[in-house]
């Protein structure tokens, strides 16, 4: 038997809703190979009302997550991305994340930041991505990916039954 | 500058060599690789992107014509209610009886008639509850089991009490879920009227804890309730040309397909309520106080929003208790349905607009908790939309556009629509953004959800389009013009859907279904039916139409279905049928396909022409030779003493032969050339003209116009937009000659991103490297909070610890 685990999203849907009967529950992301540094490259769109109840959600604080441009808020949204936003290569070696930045903006907020190996993946053959985010606030949540490895791109989807792509 | 290499095209007599007979240096494709796709790697795009729709759209007829009108057989059903209903504010219920007549104008004798239940969406029965999927557990958010609990808990769904004719007989029934069945004694045949009645009651439920379109929500600090009511009364389902009967199930995606017709609705709530309605309000002496009446008719004519209740007597009516009911009376005539917010807490803005030769009086109600944001934006949103919307289409015909606060989060029913965003508590709504940016943008919510749910009277509400089966029809639509209003609303207004740019992810991204899909079956909804059809619509009118045609097709559309039920094909026929343009390859391929837009410039070769002329030609040949750098030994061996300069008697012809110097027999050869030749064809040989070869494909599948942004050596530019036809030939690859006097320097396809082109990587000649988002971010923001933090921590670590 699992255990539940409740977690906090305070922000009111009403305060920052979307437009429509329907909300957007969609992030995008473009994951772009450096092949200087061997790490990926992520810019993770995401609509700024849907990243605080992300957060708060990931987090046991019981209080509403501000999204502002502190040190503590790239901290908590790094933090939540560590354990939604993951490449494995083949070896079974997990990617760590490495935090760059965010863009806060009405249309989206952009995040930035790096995964990184010991052992960087050479092809992006057997290579999985685990892309979780967002799916605990909608069952009809999805994140859209594109990849870029030197020439090779693929688009790939992660939604609520299919968190994980292996490529 | 691109280094261009030349090729001679030798003009043969006949001028029949064509260019690709004659050799030519390529240069490579802006990919990464900077190789153009091999045949093997291209994909493959070899069906018929110019396949005429005709094909698949349905065959035109007396009630919808070729052209996409109604055609002169076309017909409606109608249906007249008049309703009484009651709410009660203690055990938030609700009940009615309606007295429906319901015209038949088919063609057909109808012996039984179909209603729409939807509040049985909320019975554990019902198809939507039995079919929602397990959630997320490894994160569930507290709401979530809440939402979860509460609707296993919650015994929603509508009694029907009684079904009679208008003699009072009782007339047999079946509740199908979301539908209802009721059998005649008699069928109805066409061109007759059928007068029934139906009663019944409903709990209202909780939409804060359950969120839907209809609800209601309680303020637990002052105890008050605050009712969004929507879907309540047994509605005819739709009879149509082309679904016959549509009661396809309400699974709460597809919404609603409708008749028109005229709503007398009498509620009945606790008297101290503010009541908003679809219509108009029959009996104002009754329920409203004559200061309310007064500030209505100054309302009519003022030059700002006006407050009809105050938000001090909104507060101070919040305190109140009912001593009894009052009964609101509204009339809406040519409506498609009915809607009302009844509360106790309601503020109430109102402000005349003059809408063509009517007047409409736009309105607001939200409760103190929206104050701040709402007595600001709403009502100028309403009449902002107003403006707009009618440019584009026509002339708003209700004489009231209502915008409500409460627990819906954004929903459109005649007159009258539910929507959620509101102030923080403390009032702000874009102060304090180094507590919390996410305040700047709260006012973009609202001025948006306003403008697309008023939008919505537009579209489905006039133009009467099928939403349970087509959600795009008027959701596209609808997000369309709200992207065209919002950018009237303020200089770069943060509009999140359609610009082409906002589409790329979605449209290369995997597990897509087409735009023309079942509203119910639909993967990435919102991505699929708000966001790709407005994107598809904008750019048909910014880049394939042009504003000018594309306004006029568009209006030509809205005013042909105005008051009518258009389906999809009546918008592609209609399009084209007014522009004048075929459009069959846009519409196959952005609504019928998952492909998306990859248009590659894979090489660019140059040719110039060989004049013949031994003076001209062979120069051009010494000018090349003497413009070569020399090789390293040539250099490394200048002023080195030869043998032959010792020895001059080792010198023979060919040591002082100059292949480029022209000889007698060039000049009598080129002299007997001339002979033959004709007048044009000596003016050709003249002919300075540089002919390019501009190489192409597609990778994405989706065929669109090749926007090309042309730079000269000179520093002068040229647009050159080619039409999407130029890939019906060869929907994979093809080959552009440009013939130019001047030579250019660089190419690049669709500059402004009008096409959603998915990787703009290979989109320039020369190639050049396109820095990803995530290269320009780090470029242009070398720090990060978290960086300067640490920098700063470790500056004071420093200076604590005595450095320097």
């Amino acid at each position: 038997m699992k255990r539940v685990v409740l977690a906090l999203a305070i922000a009111a849907l009403s305060s920052a809703g979307a437009a429509g009967a329907h909300p957007y529950s969609t992030s995008r992301a473009e994951v772009d190979w450096n092949e200087k540094t061997g790490r990926f490259e992520v810019a993770l769109a995401v609509l700024p009302e849907e990243l605080v109840q992300m957060v708060e959600t990931g987090r046991r604080s019981s209080e509403r997550f501000l999204l502002n441009a502190t040190a503590e808020c790239d901290a908590e949204i790094a933090d939540y991305l560590r354990r939604h936003f993951v490449a494995v290569i083949p070896n079974g070696e997990q990617s760590s994340l490495e935090w760059v930045g965010k863009e806060i903006s009405f249309e989206a907020t952009w995040l930035y930041f790096e995964l990184a190996f010991k052992n960087p993946p050479t092809t992006l053959q057997g290579l999985a991505f685990k892309v979780d985010l967002g799916l605990e606030l909608s069952h009809e949540h999805v994140n859209a990916v594109q990849i870029r490895y030197s020439e090779d791109r693929r688009g790939l989807l992660f939604s609520r039954l299919n968190h994980e792509n292996r490529l | 500058m691109a280094k261009v290499l030349v090729s001679r095209i030798l003009l043969a007599l006949l001028l029949a060599a064509p260019p690709a007979a004659a050799e030519a240096q390529a240069w490579g494709s802006s990919s990464e690789n900077g190789r153009a796709p091999t045949a093997a790697s291209r994909p493959s795009v070899s069906h018929d992107k110019f396949r005429q729709l005709e094909e698949i759209l349905p065959t035109p007829n007396g009630f919808r014509t070729a052209s996409g009108a109604p055609g002169p057989s076309y017909w409606q059903q109608r249906a007249d209610y008049q309703m009484d209903i009651e709410l009660d504010d203690v055990t938030q219920t609700l009940k009615g009886k309606a007295r429906i007549a319901y015209r038949n104008n088919s063609p057909d004798s109808l012996t039984y008639l179909w209603l729409q239940l939807d509040q049985n969406l909320f019975n554990p029965e019902s198809t939507a509850t039995l079919t929602e999927e397990a959630p997320e557990f490894e994160k569930m958010p507290y709401r979530t089991l809440a939402r979860l609990l509460y609707v296993q808990k919650f015994r929603g769904g509508i009694t029907v009490s009684r079904v009679a004719d208008g003699a009072g007989k009782t007339l047999h029934h079946t509740v199908v879920k979301t539908m209802m069945r009721v059998d005649l004694e008699k069928p109805l045949p066409p061109g007759q009227s059928f007068t029934f009645e139906v009663e019944w009651s409903y709990p209202i439920h909780d939409a804060i804890a359950a969120p839907a379109r209809t609800g209601y929500e309680y303020f637990a600090k002052d105890g008050n309730y605050l009712y969004e009511i929507a879907q309540f009364f047994p509605r005819m389902a739709a009879y149509t040309d082309v679904t016959g009967w549509q009661h396809k199930q309400f699974l709460g995606r597809g919404e609603f397909t409708l008749e028109f017709g005229d709503y007398q609705v009498r509620l009945t709530v606790p008297d101290d309520h503010v009541v908003a309605a679809t219509g108009v309000l029959q009996n104002p002496e009754q329920v409203l106080s004559e200061v309310q009446r007064r500030r209505l008719r100054e309302a009519a004519s003022a030059k700002a929003p006006v407050y009809v209740v105050t938000p001090e007597e909104a507060e101070a009516n919040e305190k109140n208790k009912p001593a009894g009911k009052k009964t609101w009376i509204f009339h809406a005539e040519n409506v498609r349905d009915f809607a009302f917010a009844s509360s106790r807490k309601f503020v109430w803005d109102a402000w005349g607009h003059d809408s063509g030769r009517k007047q409409v009086l736009a309105m607001s109600f939200y409760p103190k908790e929206a104050t701040v944001l709402w007595s600001k934006y709403s009502t100028h949103a309403i009449v902002h939309t107003l403006n707009v919307y009618s440019r584009y289409t026509f002339d708003y015909p209700y004489p009231v556009a209502i915008s409500v606060n409460g627990p819906a989060r954004g929903m459109e029913y005649p007159m009258i629509c539910f929507n959620g965003p509101r102030n923080e508590e403390d009032g702000t709504y874009f102060g304090m953004p180094k507590e919390d940016e996410a305040r700047r943008f709260a006012k973009y919510p609202l001025i948006s959800v306003v403008i697309h749910e008023v939008g919505h009277n537009y579209f489905p509400m006039i133009v009467n389009s099928d939403e349970r089966q087509w959600t795009w029809l008027d959701e596209g639509i609808n997000s369309f013009l709200q992207f065209l209003a919002e950018q009237e609303w303020e200089e770069n207004y943060p509009s999140r859907r359609g610009e082409a740019a906002k589409i790329v992810e979605y449209m290369s991204s995997a597990e897509q279904v087409p735009i023309m899909t079942d509203s119910d079956s639909l993967l990435q909804f919102s991505n699929n039916s708000y966001a790709k059809p407005a994107t598809a619509l904008n750019i048909l009118r910014e880049t394939v139409l042009g504003r000018e045609l594309f306004d006029f097709a568009f209006k030509e559309f809205a005013r042909r279905w105005k008051f009518k039920r258009p389906m999809p094909a009546d918008l592609f026929r209609t399009l084209e049928d007014a522009s004048g343009v075929d459009l069959d390859w846009f519409w196959h391929g952005w609504f019928y396909t998952n492909d998306h837009v990859d248009i590659s410039l894979d090489a660019v070769r140059l040719y110039t022409l060989d004049s013949r002329d031994p003076v001209i030609e062979k120069g051009r040949l010494a000018a090349e030779k003497e413009a070569l750098p020399p090789s390293i030994t040539e250099e490394r061996n200048e002023g080195m003493v030869h043998r032959v300069d010792q020895v001059p008697e080792l010198k023979d012809f060919y040591n002082t032969y100059d292949p480029h110097a022209v000889t007698d027999k060039d000049r009598k050869d080129f002299e007997k050339l001339l002979g033959e030749l004709q007048g044009f064809e000596k003016d050709l040989l003249k002919t300075e003209a540089k002919l390019y070869v501009i190489e192409l494909s597609n990778r994405g599948g989706l065929v669109m116009p090749v926007l090309l942004d042309i730079e000269y050596a000179d520093g002068s530019k040229e647009k050159l937009n080619l039409p999407a036809e130029i890939w019906r030939y060869h929907p994979d690859r093809v080959e552009k000659l440009l013939i130019r006097q001047q030579e250019i320097k660089s190419i690049e396809i669709d500059r402004q991103r009008q096409t959603a082109d998915t990787d703009t990587g290979n989109n320039a000649w020369p190639p050049r490297p396109t820095p990803t988002r995530f290269q320009l971010f780090k470029e242009k923001m070398p720090t990060s909070p978290m960086k300067e933090a640490q920098e700063a921590e470790k500056a004071a670590k420093e200076k604590a610890e005595g450095s320097p």
